[in-house]
């Protein structure tokens, strides 16, 4: 018998698929109220729209992550079903849904590191250090701090997704993460340099 | 959790302030009243450092990932990404008051599993004598695939590439297989090396194909180096089926596929 091994492509396609299924399902359900069978359908199309997107080359000027433009598809999707089910939908409703937050600028980020006066190699060295903690942020900090910082999740989006009482919840928690991963950072930052 | 006391509120409300220094949302006015705070408060000015560096970190391995995943996404087609979707929603989450109830049902069971924690712990004890003799075993294993990795590796030699027509390209490909020898931000490149290496070998021509037996062998004994005998073994596998016997890349291959068969 012979077994196909998954590719590398396939298998990080399989991890990024179970990773957004079980944030799409939270929000779907929560935000549109549709069924579990009717959030599977949206992600299924939604995937199939994101790969055919991305061969389209639609996706060679994205400014989001993909994971956000992912949701950008799925909440496109949602609404149509919706439509389809026969239900009322204003596009005003659609651009006021609060997904969003405002992106955050790369020369602010700069500007504030800057402040602390250092040599290029300096800050290359710390930003590589950064770079390796925040591969291996552990859960819940890695899904808040990646959905806040990178796809600019808002607090009500995020509670949705992770599942928490409110966004109370999340402020605490992500303001937990950032704490631990300064922490994290100083300890190895005294190790290291 | 919602317990948001004072010293957190006052915490939670300057990085509030940041967050909006960082997303442009303040006018001109406020946001030099904001430096200026900066520059006299040394506290908040490392928890604005840190929140910058933090968000500077997240967006540049974030790019990253996006880029391995947008090709992946080329390298599949869409019957593909159908079953892939599809299997990714068999699996149950959690996000309804029925899954809530449930929960409480789990705790109803509480004493029997406290029941069998008396097995457990009996069984934990021989688990951990076995475990101390099969760590032995595979740290003798470990240390071996790591040695084959860090041989193998060093016998591919970077200065013998082309260096024509795609500068680009191969500058890239060559910083990977640097760090493949080197041990620099292996898993990276690994990852990397993974997405070109699949690229390299697909039937229309690109412009990594020319950069495959390169991509093949770096990533093979990279693996190696990372102790993964087994996706070692799956591009080496793949690797002897492009090469011939006769060629000195197929040649390479063959004896490596061997030696780890023999680890």
């Amino acid at each position: 018998m012979t077994i196909q091994l998954p590719t590398f492509s396939e298998r990080e396609l399989n991890k990024l698929a179970r990773d957004e299924w079980s944030k799409a399902l939270a929000f779907l359900h929560k935000q549109f109220g549709l069924s579990e069978d009717e959030c599977k359908d949206i992600f299924q199309e939604a995937f199939v729209t994101l790969h055919n997107n991305n061969l389209s080359g639609k996706l060679e000027n994205m400014t989001s992550s993909l994971s956000t433009y992912f949701y950008g598809i799925c909440r496109n999707k949602a609404y149509e079903a919706m439509r389809k089910n026969g239900k009322n939908v204003h596009v005003e409703d659609e651009v006021s849904l609060d997904v969003l937050n405002a992106e955050i600028q790369a020369d602010k980020i700069d500007a504030l590191i800057g402040l602390e006066n250092e040599s290029n190699t300096f800050v290359e060295r710390k930003e590589a250090l950064v770079r390796q903690i925040v591969r291996e942020l552990p859960s819940p900090c890695n899904e808040l701090l990646w959905g806040f910082f990178r796809d600019n999740f808002s607090m009500k989006t995020l509670a949705q997704m992770f599942n928490y009482n409110s966004e109370n919840s999340v402020k605490v928690t992500k303001h937990r993460c950032q704490n631990k991963f300064r922490d994290r950072f100083n300890e190895l930052k005294d190790q290291l340099f | 959790m919602d317990n948001i006391n004072e010293i957190n509120k006052q915490e939670l409300q300057q990085e509030e302030r940041i967050m909006s220094y960082l997303q442009g949302k303040m006018s001109n006015e406020e946001e030099s009243a904001f430096l200026d705070e900066l520059k006299n408060d040394e506290d908040f000015k490392a928890k604005a450092i840190n929140i910058a560096r933090l968000a500077k970190g997240i967006s540049q391995v974030g790019e990253e990932r996006d880029k391995i995943l947008r090709e992946a996404l080329l390298s599949v087609d869409e019957a593909t990404i159908r079953a892939i979707a599809k299997d990714a929603t068999k699996a149950k989450v959690a996000v309804n008051a029925a899954d809530i109830i449930g929960s409480e049902s789990k705790q109803a069971k509480t004493k029997v599993v406290s029941f069998k924690q008396k097995y457990a712990t009996i069984l934990s004890v021989a688990a951990s004598l076995l475990f101390i003799v099969y760590f032995g075993f595979l740290y003798n294993d470990y240390s071996k695939t790591l040695a084959l990795g860090d041989q193998y590796a060093s016998t591919y030699d970077t200065s013998t590439m082309r260096g024509d027509e795609q500068p680009e390209v191969e500058k890239e490909v060559e910083s990977l297989i640097n760090n493949v020898y080197n041990n620099t931000d292996l898993s990276a490149s690994l990852k990397r090396l993974a997405v070109l290496w699949e690229v390299s070998t697909m039937e229309t021509y690109n412009d990594y194909t020319n950069y495959a037996p390169e991509l093949g062998w770096a990533l093979a004994t990279g693996y190696l180096k990372d102790n993964n005998k087994d996706d070692a073994k799956v591009v080496l596998e793949k690797m002897s089926k492009l090469y011939d016997a006769d060629s000195a890349m197929g040649k390479k291959v063959r004896e490596l596929l061997e030696k780890i068969s023999n680890l």
